[in-house]
């Protein structure tokens, strides 16, 4: 009972419950289908940047440059599909493009010796500098309708196909953190690496492999995001010049959800639950009125209060 | 060779080269815009200097700034106070934000840099949801004694400019020749040791990120006494090009270089300027100051072989 009480997933659980009552109880159309179709649509759409966010948060790293990068792979699948490019081919060519990125990162990360705060701040620039550069026009549209419409966001029932391609992701995600050799190395690294070091994990080799799978999910998720709005902006994701975008929530539900902020622990399922928490509350404050600029400071707001939940009654190590 | 020597030499190259290429760049006003802009984009970059000393790095700069000039508009027009006044309230309210940060940063044990950008997004929206996102001229008297003694011309030479030597040669005392400068390094340097020699640690950091929102706040009268106007999205890159500023003058976790930082400054500023002039768009430049950090990032730490976040990792 005191090893559940303690446990991330038992508490951001606990925290959901309380917004959905809040949210329910004061507003009883909070659920109704419609709005819970947003809510999942919104937590898969996110839920995608953010498990690769949280692999390079548990390698004791970090990636600010994901919203860039999922900004420039969507707009550079937009432009294959619309020159004609197989829609398959383009999105393994994208997915490449986002590894591709991921590796530099990495590379850059791990034999620079710069810290990765530093190196992803840059890329970030240097990623949106490009998409800007190449962009010309404010909005660009996706103009062709391929199989993967049905494919990556399709409804399964009522629930959108985003939603279960993030239950599927996160389910890979644990697998592969826990049950792998290579998870067992992204845990080793981020909780002690000297001890990795010294038991013959391979860290720069770990580390760059996070970074690709970083740049990985933030492609993924930039061709989902295309394929359902169909439009985009080449300064998507960025609010004003620098910062609270998506690479903003992507670090603030990893944070919501328990993980350890220098790496080595980390949850998927409770970042499953954390990303449902944040889009329930998003949607929520929509359904109250609350003017549009209100969402970023409630939205750190609620990090805070939720980092500190998950540290009441936990030792300091 | 030392580092102040090759990055002279990067800022007089910096200039000739965009004086052949764009000729009108070498004139009067240009010249005396590029002082104003470093001066204020220097005090914050002083102050960040101390954060990456210390081992944290300081996001939060561009909000607290915004934040700053309205606290200070607010107490000049809406509250009558007079314009030096004014100043008391702004720089207390600043060295509050400055301790919320580092305090939450040490009990929560989040690195700094999540800390500030995560205040940064608060402030900055609490603020653009009370404005409204508007701009808001000042009507008051603009050319008081106060005024003229933080922006007035000294021969040829703007004040603020001025202001920022001065600053710059305070940080440098305060950096080299006090107790408190001495921790800093001894925080940022190895933590282990600082605590085994009785450094206190927690005092140490919070003060540094108390310094880094003061030095905002200073920003904020400095500019607002300049241009007497109030906007929620001030000097939006400030943060960016703060820490790209003490990189290229070669700060990192235990060591800082104030008159490398302050030449650093320079180097931005006339970079930004040249590109302006020269018509390339400012997205472009974005991604040059980008490229500048990683390069320079990169030359320090292998100059040296030393690891950036020093004993931490």
């Amino acid at each position: 009972m005191r090893h559940l009480l303690k446990s991330s997933e038992f508490r951001i659980t606990l925290a959901a419950i309380v917004i959905f009552l809040v949210f329910g109880l004061r507003r009883p159309d909070f659920f109704t289908e419609i709005i819970w179709r947003g809510i999942l649509r919104a937590a898969g759409d996110l839920g995608l940047v953010l498990l690769g966010e949280a692999i390079v948060i548990t390698v004791g790293e970090i990636d600010l440059s994901v919203a860039s990068t999922w900004a420039l792979c969507a707009y550079i699948f937009l432009v294959l599909a619309n020159g004609g490019v197989d829609p398959m081919l383009a999105l393994v060519m994208v997915l490449l493009l986002g590894a591709l990125i991921g590796s530099v990162n990495g590379l850059l990360v791990t034999k620079t010796g710069a810290p990765s705060f530093l190196v992803t701040l840059a890329s970030m620039w240097v990623i949106r500098g490009i998409l800007l550069m190449i962009s010309v026009t404010t909005y660009v549209y996706l103009r062709v309708n391929t199989f993967l419409d049905s494919f990556l966001q399709g409804y399964f029932g009522p629930v959108p196909g985003v939603f279960l391609w993030f239950i599927v992701f996160t389910a890979a995600f644990t697998v592969l953190l826990t049950r792998t050799r290579f998870g067992n190395h992204v845990l080793a690294v981020g909780g002690n690496l000297t001890v990795a070091r010294n038991i013959g994990v391979r860290i720069e080799r770990t580390k760059i492999l996070c970074f690709m799978l970083s740049s990985l999910m933030a492609a993924l998720g930039g061709i989902v995001m295309i394929i359902e709005y169909k439009v985009m902006q080449p300064t998507a994701g960025m609010v004003a010049v620098f910062g609270a975008g998506l690479e903003f929530e992507a670090i603030a539900v990893c944070m919501m959800s328990g993980i350890a902020p220098r790496g080595g622990r980390t949850s998927f399922f409770a970042i499953f639950i954390a990303t449902l928490a944040y889009s329930s509350f998003k949607s929520g404050l929509v359904l109250f009125g609350l003017p549009g600029y209100w969402y970023l400071p409630f939205t750190g707001i609620m990090t805070f209060i939720l980092v500190a939940l998950h540290l009441v009654g936990r030792k300091k190590d | 060779m030392r580092t102040e020597a090759i990055l002279c030499v990067i800022l007089v190259a910096a200039i000739v080269v965009i004086s052949v290429i764009e000729p009108s760049f070498y004139s009067y006003e240009t010249l005396a815009l590029i002082t104003i802009l470093s001066a204020e984009l220097g005090l914050i970059a002083l102050g960040q200097a101390f954060v990456i000393a210390s081992g944290e790095i300081d996001l939060s700069a561009a909000a607290v700034l915004s934040l700053s000039l309205w606290v200070y508009d607010g107490f000049a027009t809406g509250l009558g106070f007079s314009l030096p006044l004014a100043v008391i309230p702004t720089l207390i309210l600043a060295l509050c934000i400055g301790f919320i940060h580092g305090y939450l940063s040490l009990k929560m044990d989040i690195p700094g840099f999540i800390v500030t950008f995560v205040g940064m997004v608060i402030w900055k929206g609490i603020l653009t949801a009370i404005t409204q996102g508007e701009h808001e001229g000042y009507l008051g008297d603009k050319s008081t004694w106060f005024t003229n003694f933080l922006q007035g011309y000294f021969g040829p030479v703007p004040g603020v400019f001025l202001w920022f030597i001065v600053f710059t040669a305070a940080f440098t005392v305060l950096l080299t020749r006090t107790r408190f400068g001495n921790h800093v390094l001894a925080v940022g340097g190895n933590l282990t040791v600082a605590r085994n020699i009785g450094v206190r640690i927690e005092r140490t950091k919070i003060l540094c990120f108390m310094l880094s929102s003061l030095m905002a706040a200073v920003t904020a009268v400095f500019f607002f006494n300049r241009q007497f106007y109030v906007a929620c999205d001030v000097m939006v890159e400030a943060p960016l090009f703060a820490i790209c500023a003490c990189v290229i003058g070669g700060c990192r976790a235990g060591y800082a270089n104030i008159l490398g930082t302050a030449l650093g400054v320079l180097i931005i500023i006339v970079i930004q300027r040249g590109t302006a002039m020269a018509g390339i768009p400012a997205t472009l430049y974005m991604a040059v100051v980008g490229l500048i950090l990683l390069i320079f990032a990169t030359i320090h730490i292998k100059a040296k072989g030393i690891h950036w976040l020093g004993g931490r990792t």
